[in-house]
């Protein structure tokens, strides 16, 4: 207690009696450690508060959360061939009387109402719509729409995808092009799922870059949808926006779409080395034999890279017409061609692996390896 | 008059000195706090499974030197294999070990020795012999067998034999977080600039049960000395590294785990042997390559934890580390030397790389003299006492005050040790730390600089 009071004393006196007889530079320090002491003391509490608050909350959430997947487990389990509309006025009261203006409480009913609707489909998923409607659920989420703040969009527009509320497709078309990647990427994928008769309809005005990561998502998006119609994707395969053609080369391979193979020749000659690379590799994993004396003519005057893109393509044509040239590249002075090469050749099973014998037999030390590690099927071709 | 003045002459020095590493600090904790920030809302939203079952995720090759570890080796690659991506390989490069570590591997992954070619762009020490498993299991693997070289060496001769555009270099003695790769490759696939490597926050995980390679769980260190490493990483990885992300700047990719463009890596000649701190020097190599071809890039550190290591428990050990860290700074800085206030290079040469020199380089120096200086004034009577305690309370208060600033950035993202225990053990040792470890962290990198002198 006496060590508490001198404390007390000394920090009174040096903060406040002595503080204009202070050099600057400890009047200054005097002020940074204040702030620090201040700074510790919410921090600690902060961390211990947000703790509290977090554990009161799971408590007062899993007991909400419980009530509510009841009560849509009734309506659920109503009557599968009653009118959505019946169904739900007869159970409106009792989702009524929840305190919906609780922000927690909303944000429960909304998240497991979306989690039903994505888990079924037909009748139950309309029921759940309806009630989302009638309980004015929309409304928040319409508003935050026009909102500045895109993570708020964000969470609007995944609302109301889930929910499959379609008449805000105009205002999502819109977002497709936004700056922010993250709401572009969201309003894309939203435009997608709830604009089924024309879900594509985005790439014709989209400027800004579909970036690789949202391509990789929108992909799985739009391959695992059921029921959406598929455009003919070389219709996009000259857009002035490269991500554009980008993603649209993985569908036209994807769906397989032979009357784009002239469009994917015509890319051999395109700008950017990622969409020629990417054309060639579809090429190749078409088939298309009618483009194998296309890549040959464009071979000479392409990046390294590029031509094992070549190389690997004209091994997975294996029309036999290009063995000759194979035969020529399997002597390239460049290892990684060499080896693309000799994998070519191999693709053409019994000619490739004739031919692979005479090289053999005919190579040096290091063809001889090359030629033993590309036939060793333990390692990844 | 006389003593007067030495005495403003050294509170005064000590003072500015004080507050020029002070907003140094505070623009480390606004800058990361924005960044930390955009990071975490961005992420929200974020979902892996499209990229954990896509036929386009690019390929990414984990390689993972070891050297003498035949009772881990097996869990080791088990946990590797075990990670959760749809299109990567892995490659054990054994170091000349000179125990069981390679018959284990061969025993328990049937591993049969292959007629592999490796298309050798970096010189490495003789490759000895690959290996290839006869079940299909484990097809991933691949094993090389080559002469001692070191673990760079053996990085190395792992992208030698890499065919994927990108690389997981990885220690031995690291955990990876199943999902790492998935998070990893992200940066690569989300930025408009080409990505030509990404970091992860690294944790300590010495008190963490283990089975059979995998972290089952993770509790704060019960042990002093691993205690402060890990709160040395919360600040190293969440204040300092997040910062340099942010500013696109150099900002040393932990050697425990690293995802580069193999493209870029290669072509800069791989990991350097001359340092001891390779992660440092390859990021500053990297950076200068884009900038002698004019190409634009971007390095990222994310701040999820991805990897824990087992962070030396006894003082030599941690000694050896630290001493072998410092003098790789030390090393990285005098061998690219010509990058200092270098034009050419941008806020790179004008900015970046002198001010990491200054706070790796001069920093410790400075503290070392002002030691000697305030001891000698100390002894000899010339200092006004209460001010020069109200100096150092100032200093030691904000050594505090930025550690408990990087636990609440931990504890408003991911929260590395989450129970209450853990927690309240943190923000206790915060306060011993300042005591107790930062003067050792001086201490090591002085020693280093002596030792490089010599």
């Amino acid at each position: 207690m006496g060590i508490e009071f001198s404390v007390s004393n000394y920090l009174h006196d040096l903060y406040i009696s002595r503080l204009s007889s202070h050099p600057l530079y400890i009047f200054l320090s005097l002020f940074i450690a204040l702030f620090c002491v201040i700074g510790i003391a919410e921090v600690l509490i902060y961390i211990f508060f947000r703790r509290g608050k977090e554990f009161y909350k799971r408590k007062r959430d899993a007991d909400l959360k419980e009530r509510i997947i009841t009560m849509l487990a009734n309506i659920l389990v109503f009557n599968d061939h009653d009118d959505p509309k019946v169904v739900v006025s007869h159970f409106l009261p009792r989702f009524s009387r929840l305190p919906l203006y609780r922000k927690s409480i909303r944000k429960i009913l909304v998240a497991e109402l979306s989690n039903n609707h994505a888990n079924f489909s037909g009748r139950s998923a309309e029921v759940l719509t309806e009630l989302y409607l009638q309980l004015n659920l929309d409304k928040r989420a319409r508003k935050n729409l026009n909102s500045r703040q895109w993570d708020k969009q964000i969470e609007a527009i995944r609302e109301l995808t889930e929910m499959s509320i379609k008449d805000e497709c105009d205002k999502v078309l819109k977002f497709t092009d936004a700056k922010h990647p993250q709401l572009r990427i969201e309003a894309q994928i939203a435009f997608v799922k709830l604009c089924a008769d024309n879900p594509f309809r985005f790439l014709d005005t989209v400027k800004e870059p579909i970036l690789d990561w949202h391509q990789l998502i929108l992909f799985e998006v739009i391959t695992k949808a059921e029921t959406m119609a598929r455009p003919r994707f070389a219709y996009w395969l000259n857009s002035a926006n490269d991500s554009v053609v980008s993603f649209c080369l993985k569908f036209v391979e994807y769906y397989q779409q032979f009357d784009a193979l002239p469009n994917l020749i015509y890319l051999l000659n395109h700008y950017n080395l990622k969409i020629r690379g990417a054309a060639i590799e579809i090429l190749g994993r078409m088939e298309a034999e009618m483009a194998e004396s296309h890549l040959v003519a464009v071979y000479p005057h392409q990046p390294q890279k590029i031509k094992e893109k070549i190389l690997n393509t004209l091994g997975l044509i294996a029309s036999g017409g290009c063995l000759s040239f194979l035969t020529s590249q399997a002597k390239s002075k460049e290892f990684p061609l060499r080896l693309a090469a000799l994998r070519a050749i191999k693709a053409h099973r019994k000619d490739g692996r004739e031919m692979l014998d005479t090289l053999y037999n005919e190579g040096v030390l290091q063809d001889r390896a090359i030629i033993k590690h590309i036939l060793d099927g333990r390692i990844k071709a | 008059m006389w003593v007067f003045t030495i005495e403003a002459i050294v509170n005064n020095s000590i003072f500015f000195y004080a507050l020029l590493l002070i907003l140094i600090c505070l623009g480390y904790v606004l800058i990361s706090s924005i960044e930390l920030g955009r990071y975490m809302r961005r992420n929200n939203y974020a979902s892996y499974r499209e990229l954990l079952i896509s036929r386009h995720a690019p390929c990414v090759s984990v390689i993972s030197p070891v050297a003498n570890i035949q009772d881990d080796v097996v869990d080791h690659v088990r946990a590797l294999l075990a990670l959760q991506y749809n299109n990567f390989d892995i490659i054990v490069v054994n170091d000349g070990s000179t125990d069981n570590t390679l018959q284990n591997l061969r025993d328990f992954y049937q591993l049969e020795a292959v007629d592999f070619v490796s298309y050798e762009q970096i010189k490495t020490q003789p490759v000895q012999a690959y290996y290839k498993s006869r079940n299909l299991a484990f097809s991933k693997l691949t094993v090389i067998d080559k002469a001692r070289g070191g673990e760079p060496d053996s990085l190395n001769a792992g992208l030698n034999a890499s065919q994927s555009d990108l690389v997981l270099c990885i220690e031995t003695h690291c955990v990876l977080d199943k999902n790492s790769l998935l998070k990893l490759v992200k940066p690569f696939l989300e930025e408009k600039t080409r990505v030509i490597a990404v970091g992860a926050a690294v944790h300590v995980a010495n008190s963490g049960g283990r089975h059979k390679g995998h972290l089952l769980s993770t509790s704060f260190p019960k042990k002093l000395l691993p205690a402060f490493q890990a709160i040395e990483y919360f600040k190293s990885y969440l204040l300092e590294r997040l910062t340099w992300s942010r500013l696109n700047g150099i900002h040393p990719i932990s050697g425990a785990v690293g995802l580069f463009d193999k493209e870029i890596l290669t072509e800069c000649g791989g990991y350097s042997t001359k340092t001891s701190k390779e992660g440092f020097e390859l990021m500053v190599r990297m950076s200068k390559y884009m900038h002698d071809n004019n190409l634009k890039y971007r390095t990222v550190y994310i701040p999820d934890p991805l990897c824990w290591i087992q962070a030396p428990a006894r003082f030599s050990a941690l000694s050896k580390q630290k001493n072998a860290w410092a003098r790789g700074n030390f090393q990285t800085f005098w061998l690219h030397r010509d990058l200092f206030f270098n034009r050419k290079y941008g806020s790179l040469g004008l900015i970046n790389f002198p001010f990491l020199f200054f706070l790796e380089g001069i920093i410790p120096l400075m503290k070392l003299l002002g030691v000697l200086v305030i001891s000698g004034l100390v002894f000899t009577g010339q200092v006004n006492r209460e001010y020069l305690g109200l100096l150092l309370a100032m200093i030691y208060l904000f050594a505090v005050f930025l550690s408990a600033v990087s636990v609440l950035f931990e504890e408003r993202s991911y929260r590395p040790y989450s129970s209450l225990r853990d927690i309240s053990k943190i923000l206790v040792l915060i306060f011993i730390a300042p005591l107790i470890y930062h003067p050792l962290t001086v201490y090591w990198k002085i020693a280093a600089l002596v030792r490089l002198r010599q």
